[in-house]
Order: C-alpha cells, then sequence, then structure tokens
C-alpha cells in the first residue's frame, strides 16, 4: 500500500513542501472554481415575489391570500423550495417542520413553496396530511422558482432581516445545519 | 532515487488535484441531484484512485474475503459511530445539547446513510489515500499532519465555513488518516467516516433522535477537544505498531 520512500536531501525536501503546498492550496481552491451559480447569489438582494398561500396561511390573511416575500422584510427567512413528488423533499419536510416550530417566536419565518405542475400533486394535502405547520405558497407560474434559479430539489435559501441571501443549499440539509444559518441570518 | 520520489510525488500530486477537479466538476453537472453528483464523485475517485495504486486492501497482502472486509469496515463504523456518541454526550455534559425525542424517519436515515457512504469513497480516496500517497516521503506522523490540514483546506472558504468547523475537519482528517495507517487501506477508515457523516448529521438531527446544539454542531470547545484527543489517540494507535515499513 503506502510504503515511506526517504527524500533526505534539502532540495528535496523544499521540492517536496512545495508540492505538499501546491496540493492544499489546490484543494482549497478547485471547489471554489466550481461552486455554480448559487455562491454568487449570496450575499446579494433576494428577489421578491407574490404567490398565493395554499395551507397554513392563518399568520397571514388565511389560505387563498397572497404573499410576498417584502411582506416579511424585517425578519429572517427560510425558504424551502419543494413538490409533492420529490422524495428528498418528503424526508426533509419534517426537520423543516421543527425548524418553523422552534425558531416562529424568533423574528423568522419559514414558506414552503411548492413548485408542483397544474395536475401533479396536492401541496394542501400533504401539508395536512404530515401536520405541517409552516405557510405553503403555490408557485405554479415558476415566478419564484425561476428568481431563485431553482434547478434541483429541495433547494433551501436563507434569507437575512436585511433581505440579503445568506446561503442556498441543495439537497437534504440537516437540522443542526439550518440552524447555523439562520443565526447567520439574524 | 530521489528524482524518482520526487517525480513520483509530484505526479500524485498532479493527479489528485485532476481528480479533485473532476468531482467538482461532476458535483456541478449533476447538481440537480445531489446523489447523482455524489455518486458520479464516487466512481471518478475509485477510478482515478485505482490508476495510481491506491487500494481499498493492501496488495502485498493476502487478497482478504468479505468477512474480513466486513470486520474491517465494522470496526471503522463503529469507532465514527461511537465519536458521534461521544460529541453527543460531551454536549449534553457541557450544556451545550439538548436531545429531543421524535419519531424515527426512515426516509431521512436511509437517504443519509446512502449519501453518506458514497461521500465517504470520495474523500478517503481523494483526501486521504491519495494525500498519503503524495505524502510518503515524510514521516508517517508528517502524512497525517497533511491529511488533517487537506482535510481543513478541502472546506475552505465554503459558504462561508466556520474556522472551528476546518479545525474539527482537520482533527477528523487526521483521524481517519490514521486509520488508513492502522488498516493499511480504506474499509476500516471508509466505515468510519459513513458513520459519522450519517451519525452525526441524519441520525442525530431528526432521524433517530434529535440533537440540538447551542453553538455549531461539531465545532464547540468541547467537542472540538474530544476530536483533537480521538485525533492524536488514533495517530498513536496507528504508528505505535504499525508504522511505514523502511
Amino acid at each position: 500500500m503506502i510504503e515511506a520512500i526517504p527524500l533526505r536531501s534539502t532540495r528535496g525536501g523544499l521540492q517536496s513542501a512545495g508540492l505538499v503546498a501546491l496540493l492544499l492550496v489546490g484543494l482549497a481552491l478547485l471547489p471554489r472554481l466550481f461552486a455554480g451559480r448559487e455562491a454568487s447569489r449570496v450575499g446579494r438582494s433576494a428577489p421578491d415575489f407574490r404567490l398565493p398561500i395554499v395551507a397554513n396561511g392563518g399568520e397571514f390573511g388565511g389560505d387563498g391570500a397572497s404573499l410576498g416575500l417584502s411582506d416579511v422584510r424585517g425578519r429572517a427567512a427560510l425558504l424551502v423550495f419543494w413538490a409533492t413528488w420529490c422524495m428528498p423533499c418528503r424526508a426533509e419536510a419534517p426537520v423543516i417542520n421543527e425548524v418553523s416550530r422552534r425558531w416562529h417566536d424568533r423574528n423568522v419565518v419559514v414558506l414552503g413553496i411548492d413548485t408542483d405542475e397544474p395536475g401533479q400533486g396536492d401541496p394542501r394535502e400533504f401539508a395536512v396530511a404530515r401536520g405541517l405547520v409552516y405557510p405553503i405558497l403555490r408557485d405554479q407560474s415558476a415566478e419564484a422558482s425561476h428568481a431563485y434559479d431553482v434547478e434541483a430539489l429541495p433547494t433551501l435559501v436563507v434569507i437575512s432581516t436585511l433581505g440579503k441571501i445568506v446561503a442556498i443549499r441543495t439537497g437534504v440539509t440537516g437540522d443542526g445545519e439550518i440552524d447555523r444559518l439562520i443565526r447567520q441570518a439574524l | 532515487m530521489i528524482e524518482r520520489a520526487a517525480r513520483d510525488q509530484a505526479k500524485v500530486v498532479l493527479w489528485t488535484l485532476g481528480l479533485w477537479g473532476s468531482v467538482q466538476l461532476a458535483g456541478l453537472i449533476f447538481a440537480r441531484s445531489q446523489s447523482g453528483g455524489l455518486a458520479v464523485a464516487a466512481v471518478i475517485a475509485e477510478l482515478g484512485a485505482g490508476y495510481i495504486g491506491i487500494a481499498w486492501s493492501d496488495p502485498l497482502a493476502p487478497i482478504p474475503n468479505w468477512t474480513a472486509i466486513a470486520r474491517r469496515a465494522g470496526m471503522g463504523a463503529g469507532l465514527g459511530a461511537a465519536m458521534a456518541a461521544l460529541t453527543v454526550v460531551v454536549g449534553l455534559a457541557a450544556h451545550a445539547a439538548i436531545v429531543v425525542a421524535g419519531p424515527t424517519a426512515m426516509a431521512t436515515l436511509a437517504l443519509g446513510l446512502g449519501l453518506a457512504a458514497l461521500g465517504a469513497v470520495r474523500d478517503e480516496l481523494l483526501l486521504r489515500g491519495m494525500v498519503l500517497r503524495a505524502t510518503r516521503s515524510l514521516p508517517a506522523w508528517g502524512g497525517l499532519l497533511v491529511c488533517g490540514a487537506a482535510a481543513a483546506a478541502a472546506r475552505f472558504g465554503l459558504d462561508g465555513a466556520p474556522t472551528l468547523a476546518m479545525a474539527a475537519d482537520a482533527a477528523r482528517g487526521v483521524a481517519f488518516g490514521a486509520l488508513w495507517r492502522r488498516d493499511r487501506g480504506a474499509w476500516m477508515p471508509w466505515g468510519a467516516n459513513t458513520a459519522w457523516a450519517w451519525a452525526a448529521g441524519p441520525g442525530s438531527h431528526g432521524g433517530l433522535v434529535d440533537v440540538r446544539f447551542a453553538a455549531e454542531p461539531v465545532a464547540d470547545a468541547p467537542t472540538l477537544a474530544l476530536l483533537g484527543t480521538a485525533a492524536l489517540a488514533a495517530s498513536i494507535w496507528a504508528l505505535r505498531d504499525h508504522g511505514p515499513k523502511k
């Protein structure tokens, strides 16, 4: 497997150290080179949108009312883009629900943004069946999905109290990581 | 001899960086599917590391049977899970965490295990196997330190990764590197990495139990002290009897 090869000369030692340094710098920089569009959006103002509420809209005028990001300015926001057919989204839903319960009274709003196309699934039914407590908005026209350039589900966008994007995560995000990002947003 | 060693080291370093860049590119191309991106990254790591001679088992030893492989991976998994459990215990003892009971989320656990296993293949082959190969001209402890530095470097600058989290990654890098040395292959560190990622991730964040940390989950002072101690203990264990043959 891995056997030691002695490299005793000073020149050889310097060469070896230089190569190790090159390795470490490369390991650190390459992920940034391929970071994708999400990274470039972090720190920018969060685009506004306005969507109809299909479940848990009590705090915002009830189901059927419309809700925009501008309506929750001054609060940290967690946008969760999801769909009823998306298995990772289903797995993540209980985690998001707990996060919503935990942070609700601490100037944080969690908004589930359903991206199902017409006829694909009923987000309201899903929310009721799973006991979700956070507002579910319907993005049938993909207005919000396009504004945030959502390419994968679930996608989680954390927005600060100042309306800046703090982080974007795709795939299932752990509870601890979400808590950390929310603290950053407050 | 020296020139040959230097050429070999340069080749391994460049190959490692090429593979690391390739797995990042795969992540970008498969951005729509985290599991797809991780699967492709694991395949790239396996093929690329295999090409340069990084093996899951010592090629100079007899070919292990599946029982031996399961024992090595299982031992690593036990160590990784124990480490995650100790992290929670230390957090609870230091009043830095609380445990909230909740329903077991089987889907989260199953998905999390698959992702942890794929991520561990990528990280163990590229960040430990290749790094140890690139540093075999150094003393064994030097290679382990570079493993730690490589793990921290891989996290550097990623979406506001905090310094303490990088320190925690470095400690784990040293510990998993030590398991590579002890195992003379990838099975034990792969098991440990998978178990750690699974237990510290979905397992303790709503899958089995919901552990809520007051601060950064794996980067508060008691946890860092624990990880540092574990890295030191693993290094001593790995190097005491199983140091590199001169």
